[in-house]
């Protein structure tokens, strides 16, 4: 596999490049924007011209960007990164955050990726008929429920009113995997429903198709039972496509696409934190956190390509752009 | 086989007033429209018609392909004892395959890409015997080795992507005839090749044919791949320069014909099957008494065969009524009758219809389908893509 090796490679090189690119795009905006002085921050509410001059002279602030650009990078990848809001160190937070980010989107991936491909395979063999159309509604309803509001209702009526499930927070998996489930379900659920919609509707229409294609018909005509047309040659080839979105949704999941259900459900997770640092605009968590989703968002598409020239023979890896 | 008695032997195959009628969108259309033709062992049966005239349905229908909840098919296709108009879709399915086996148009896209060519064959044999894989993979390799693949032993490890077009349909050859069966229907075999590939493909089919008797429905627009076939199973008594007197008087007779459609085919199919290659009071019968509308017409009682010493042959069927000719195989003439002669009247491409008449087969497939593919679902689907939402 010597394309293999070379491909990743190439990939790894890109990949530096995309975060550098992006490290440097959320540093020039944040100097840019109004209103995000990091002394003011620092200094506090009643901090005086001194306190404030002190700062900028201490932490570097009045020293030319690109030094204050790399300064920050090396904090960053020491781990000695501070937020200028509250002095809690960067990393710190966001490794506390990564296994609850985790538990969240790697349960809800697994659950929208089933249930979107048993809905959509069911709904497309029944193309037409009474369970395709029911499938269709329902699709239909999970792709337009925002999160929030789906989470607020779940909340409200499932775990408060009828108590069948605890009320938000996160129960850590070592300590009680039965609880850690427990938590999680509503969210898994808030976050797989509207990616069940969308897979499930892409999914019959890839399965639908692929039914008209010549080697279908191929496998029909050498008397291979229906079910095994079905599975072995529709939904084989109509996956493809889904798992190169499944790969894309799961990185933009992780790195960062979780944070309305993680908002709902307080759950501490790296979303939670992205959340507030956005909201009081802290520029070293946001770029940590940033640089956090888009290495994710990478590798997952890193991994997508891979996965995808297993599936289709057809596609070398060492012929495709990094 | 019955080469014993070649007179007349037992179909092997009976097609009775097959009528296969799609209901789409804009109305009921007949695909087929009472068909009828025998099938003997180890005959090439012709299927011959323009673009459209529903050849393909006929051979589809045959292995119940174009059974759904928007087809009526009726009529009878009797195999062995039983109906497979009728009949279940698990009896369906043990004949697919290994009794008859079929080939398509086109060979780039009738093998699923995602899966080796060898796996390919082998879930072929497996569907219809339990051997073990290794068994099985000896025999898809011995398959290829025997349609002429080259270093088959590897060959059978490749991606069908890795096959150029004329070894991919050598490759479906091989996989129809991986359980051996009695039937082999081609759908327009070559269409899909360029021209030196498509006569290494037709003498192979014809090989099998001959060596081991396979019986094969013969599905084309183009004349010219039918006079080869026929050029190579032999010629008729006459000499060259009768031969070439006839075809040009039925050419001047076809040519004074009005409907465009007709006149084209009518004047390669009938001076091809009916002046070339029969006897002289034949012949003459023929000439005296030429009738457009007989000849597309032809009741079945009408149908005239001429048998030889091996029953082997070429039958023209053309949009239900049966015209016509079983060739003597093995005719005394010494001298093979040249493909050259029609060759001007080969159609180098499919004409125009061909395309409106694929298009409209895409959209009756579709048509299941198209309420739910709404306007709706589209701008979602697009929508998401631009923006995945968070």
């Amino acid at each position: 596999m010597e394309g293999m090796g070379r491909f990743i490679i190439r990939r790894l090189i890109g990949m530096i490049a995309v975060l550098f690119a992006i490290s440097v795009l959320v540093f020039l905006i944040f100097n840019v924007i109004p209103n995000s002085d990091p002394a003011l921050r620092i200094g506090g509410k009643n901090a005086n011209q001194q306190l404030i001059d002190r700062i900028n002279k201490d932490w570097g602030f009045n020293d030319p960007l690109p030094e204050q650009y790399v300064t920050l990078m090396k904090k960053t990848f020491t781990g000695d990164l501070v937020s200028y809001q509250n002095q809690r160190n960067v990393i710190d937070q966001i490794k506390k955050g990564i296994p609850v980010t985790f538990s969240l989107c790697i349960g809800a991936a697994i659950i929208w990726f089933l249930l979107g491909v048993v809905f959509g395979y069911l709904s497309a063999i029944k193309a037409g008929r009474a369970t395709d159309r029911a499938l269709t509604i329902l699709a239909l309803i999970g792709i337009s429920l925002p999160v929030f509001w789906l989470g607020e209702m779940l909340l409200y009526y499932v775990a408060n009113k009828a108590g069948l499930f605890p009320v938000g927070d996160y129960v850590k998996f070592t300590e009680d995997p039965l609880q850690w489930v427990n938590h999680l379900i509503l969210p898994w659920f808030t976050l797989a429903i509207l990616y069940i919609g969308f897979y499930s509707r892409l999914l019959r229409s890839n399965m639908l198709d692929v039914m008209d294609e010549d080697y279908v018909r191929t496998a029909r005509a050498k008397g291979l039972p229906e079910r095994q047309v079905r599975l072995k040659h529709v939904l084989r080839n109509s996956l493809i496509p889904i798992i190169t979105l499944f790969g894309l949704d799961f990185g933009a999941v992780i790195g960062g696409g979780a944070i309305l259900t993680e908002t709902v459900y307080n759950l501490p997770g790296v979303g939670l934190y992205a959340g507030q640092a956005v909201a009081s605009l802290d520029l070293p968590p946001l770029i940590a956190v940033t640089l956090f989703g888009a290495f994710f968002i990478v590798l997952l598409n890193t991994i997508v390509d891979v996965v995808y020239a297993y599936l289709d023979p057809r596609i070398r890896l060492g012929t495709q752009a990094a | 086989m019955n080469r014993a008695n070649p007179a007349q032997p037992e179909p092997l195959l009976s097609v009775d007033d097959l009528r296969v009628q799609f209901a789409t969108e804009d109305g009921l259309v007949h695909a087929v429209d009472g068909v009828s033709f025998d099938l003997r062992p180890g005959e090439i049966l012709g299927i011959v018609g323009e673009s459209g005239s529903g050849k393909s349905v006929t051979a589809q229908t045959l292995m119940g392909l174009t059974r759904s909840p928007n087809a009526s098919i009726t009529g009878s296709v009797r195999f062995h004892g039983s109906d497979l108009v009728t009949a279940t879709e698990e009896q369906l399915q043990s004949i697919r395959g290994r009794e008859i086996s079929m080939i398509f148009q086109d060979p780039m896209t009738s093998l699923n890409p995602v899966y080796r060519v060898g796996a390919q064959i082998i879930e072929q044999i497996e569907a219809h015997r339990d051997i073990p894989d290794g068994e099985a993979k000896e025999r898809a390799t011995e398959l290829l080795a025997s349609v002429g693949i080259p270093n088959a032993k590897e060959r059978v490890d490749d991606y069908p992507y890795e096959f150029s077009g004329g070894m991919r349909q050598r490759a479906m050859i091989a996989m129809a005839l991986a359980l051996e069966p009695r039937i082999l229907i081609a759908d327009e075999p070559t269409t899909a090749l360029d021209v030196t590939i498509q006569a290494q493909i037709m003498a192979l089919i014809q090989r099998l044919n001959e060596e081991r008797g396979l019986a094969v429905i013969l599905i084309t627009h183009d004349l010219g791949v039918i006079a080869e076939v026929a050029a190579t199973l032999g010629p008729g008594a006459e000499d060259r320069t009768d031969r070439q007197e006839r075809f040009e008087e039925l050419i001047d007779r076809f040519e004074a014909t009005e409907d465009p459609i007709r006149h084209q085919m009518a004047t390669v199919m009938t001076s091809f099957v009916a002046g070339l290659f029969v006897g002289e009071d034949e012949w003459e019968e023929i000439r005296d008494n030429l009738d457009l509308e007989r000849w597309f017409r032809l009741p079945k009682s009408h149908e005239r065969r001429i048998h030889g010493r091996r029953h082997a042959g070429v039958r023209i069927v053309i949009e239900g009524a049966t015209l016509v000719h079983a060739l003597d195989a093995h005719a005394a003439h010494p001298e093979p009758y040249s493909v050259e002669d029609l060759l001007p009247y080969r159609t180098a491409q499919e004409p125009p219809c061909q395309t409106e008449a694929l298009n409209r087969r895409k959209v009756m497939r579709k048509a299941r389908s198209k309420k739910t593919r709404s306007a709706l679902l589209a701008d979602l689907e697009r929508r998401y893509r631009e923006s995945p939402p968070s």
